[in-house]
């Protein structure tokens, strides 16, 4: 079953685990549209 | 490399501020949208003693080494201090109190009517505290005199914001009270209060690096401020200037500065930027600086109240560091070329790129391995505060991703991470003021264990979160070496 | 649906909630506001990713992260999605 194809995503990242903009390169991949991104820095 | 410059001295300070975390970012807004907050967030408040003795602060002015604090029991809030009578001075500078830093404020108004004012009874007692203090007596260059009445009124009218000491008003801090200041955000009380911070706080480690070096002010040629804080006004919003504000305020007449701004990374890009200037021959002795941030007190501050804990983040923290040419003795900052690790745009965010390009190119370019390098000095966040408020541990990731690069390089395996992470890593200690803890609270500690013959080589690495201004997705990363001129055992 | 990058359990834990049923602490925008939206973390999702990508983007992260770790993120995402 394909979980990210066809869907909207928002996505929550944070610098020192893993960034939005690493999760948005993967999702995007694997055929799913992003329709919220961001990175948080707890610093 | 004998004509790379050296990182000749450095100053450590914290200013505990209890009744200003109030007027940090956080608190602020959870005290608008709840004024009822207020009693309890000063009844978490902590005293100044335990400021004192709070194991991560003495590790901070350099009591205590990053090893030592690494072996004390958690939780550090609620232990004993494990020195005796923890003191409040330190190698490396001191744990300034409140009243102390009030008294250095007023100092650094320059303006008349004044931006900061004080109470009779105030101004009396504090200018005595003033000049009575061995390191920072020489601020008191004007007579403090008090102001007149009439505070309540100003802050009622939100012309002004409250110095209190618990329950008593000593003074105010004034927006820009000009028709051109008129309605300018940029200089309200609250930004003028975090701009005067940063400045008196700044000012407050040039005097312990000049006390450290035993120099006189008129010998430092450049300063370059590294602080976070945004001064101007609406038309050159975060124009500068903070440097030789600072510089003015020590009474360092022959010098000149400017103020580099890279978020985080802001103290490594200032320490890289001096060692150019001294390498090129431009400068003999240049000071970089860096005031405490106002805005970041009491940001884990909720989190805080929610475990029933003292309020950890209550505390400005302030450095200075001397960049001269080499003396034949201090630590050296390697500037060779390729020798300072840049994370470039092509990096695009990929932590793995950036590593590679913080850590592995800088250490090819001078032929050496990450088994050359003793000591990794990355975001040195205090994990307390970061762990109780669902941050995790800053130091210990970045160490992890430290660790996963030698792997990457072929140097370690897999399951040689965590052992790795224990030969070149440390516990975190610094207070969460930004750019305060990004590699360079280390810089002390190497300086006295270069010193000693215990440390040849540490690798600094601080990162800035570039994304947060809103232009760009990036984050960015300087790293650089600290080489003992020590021949080792 | 969600897709986090986050690796601190106990937020996560309070985010994936705060989409699936809204705020538990009634506190925030989506207080009593269940969007019944699904929380995914970016670890669950290998299988997804074309492996090229998952390499230069995901495969540093999938080492510098201890094992435990993600297979404690990857329990409390399948727990409150209630797979």
């Amino acid at each position: 079953m394909r979980i990210l194809k066809g869907h909207k995503v928002a996505i929550f990242g944070e610098r020192d685990d893993v960034a939005g903009s690493a999760v948005r390169n993967c999702v995007l991949a694997a055929g799913a549209e992003v329709v919220y991104e961001t990175t948080s820095c707890f610093v | 490399m004998t004509d790379n410059p050296v990182i000749r001295n450095c100053a450590f300070c914290l200013v505990h501020t209890p009744d200003l975390v109030r007027f940090g970012s956080k608190p602020r807004r959870e005290l608008e949208a709840e004024p009822s907050l207020a009693d309890r967030l000063e009844g978490a408040l902590r005293s100044y003693a335990a400021a004192v003795a709070y194991p991560p602060n003495q590790t901070f002015i350099g009591n205590l080494s990053p090893l030592q604090l690494g072996q004390i029991p958690k939780p550090w809030f609620a232990g004993q201090s494990p020195r005796n009578s923890a003191e409040a001075s330190g190698p490396f500078g001191e744990i300034i109190n409140q009243d102390l830093f009030y008294a250095a404020l007023r100092q650094a108004n320059v303006l008349q009517p004044p931006l900061v004012a004080l109470t009779t009874e105030a101004a009396q007692k504090l200018a005595k505290l003033l000049a009575a203090h061995p390191v920072f007596g020489p601020l008191a260059q004007s007579a403090m005199a008090a102001d007149p009445a009439g505070f309540q009124q100003e802050i009622d009218a939100g012309k002004a914001l409250p110095l209190r000491t618990g329950g008593t008003l000593q003074g105010l801090v004034r927006g820009d009270n000009r028709s051109e200041g008129a309605g300018d955000i940029n200089l309200d009380p609250h930004t003028l209060l975090e701009a005067l911070t940063a400045k008196t706080t700044g000012a407050l480690a040039l005097r312990w690096l000049l006390h450290r070096e035993q120099m006189q002010p008129d010998q430092v040629d450049y300063i370059i401020s590294c602080g976070e804080e945004a001064t101007g006004d609406r038309y050159q919003r975060g124009g500068g200037g903070v440097a030789k504000a600072i510089g003015e305020m020590c009474g360092c007449v022959n010098a000149s500065g400017m103020d580099v701004k890279n978020f985080c990374a802001a103290p490594a890009s200032a320490l890289v930027t001096a060692g150019a200037l001294i390498k090129a021959g431009l400068y003999e002795r240049v000071a970089v600086v860096a005031g405490g941030s106002l805005a970041k007190l009491g940001m884990k501050s909720m989190a805080f109240l929610r475990e029933g804990m003292p309020i950890l983040d209550d505390s400005l923290g302030c450095i200075a560091f001397l960049v001269t040419r080499n003396d034949g003795a201090s630590p050296v900052l390697r500037l060779d070329r390729g020798a300072v690790g840049k994370a470039s745009i092509g990096a695009s965010t990929s932590d793995q790129a950036i590593y590679e390009q913080l850590i592995l190119k800088p250490l090819r370019a001078l032929g050496l391995t990450m088994a050359d390098v003793d000591r990794f000095a990355p975001e040195l966040h205090n994990p307390e505060i970061m762990e109780f408020s669902g941050s995790g541990d800053v130091a210990h990731k970045n160490y992890r991703m430290i660790a996963a690069t030698a792997v990457l390089a072929g140097e370690i395996d897999k399951a040689g991470m965590r052992a790795f992470t224990e030969r070149i890593g440390m516990t975190g200690f610094a207070p969460t003021q930004g750019h305060i803890p990004s590699g360079v609270p280390y810089v002390g500690h190497a300086l006295a264990a270069m010193q000693a013959g215990e440390l040849s080589r540490a690798m600094f690495l601080c990162k800035a979160s570039l994304f947060l201004n809103r232009l760009t997705s990036l984050f960015d990363g300087v790293s650089f070496l600290l080489e003992s001129q020590k021949r080792q055992p | 649906m969600l897709v986090f990058g986050l690796n601190e359990p106990g937020n996560l834990r309070i985010m994936a909630t705060t989409f699936k049923d809204g705020d538990p602490s009634y506190a925030g925008a989506l207080g009593g506001i269940a969007l019944g939206l699904k929380s995914y973390h970016i670890f669950e999702l290998k299988d997804e990713i074309p492996a090229e990508v998952w390499a230069r983007e995901m495969a540093f992260k999938e080492l510098e992260v201890e094992d435990a770790l993600i297979e404690q993120i990857c329990t409390i995402m399948r727990e409150i999605r209630g797979d």
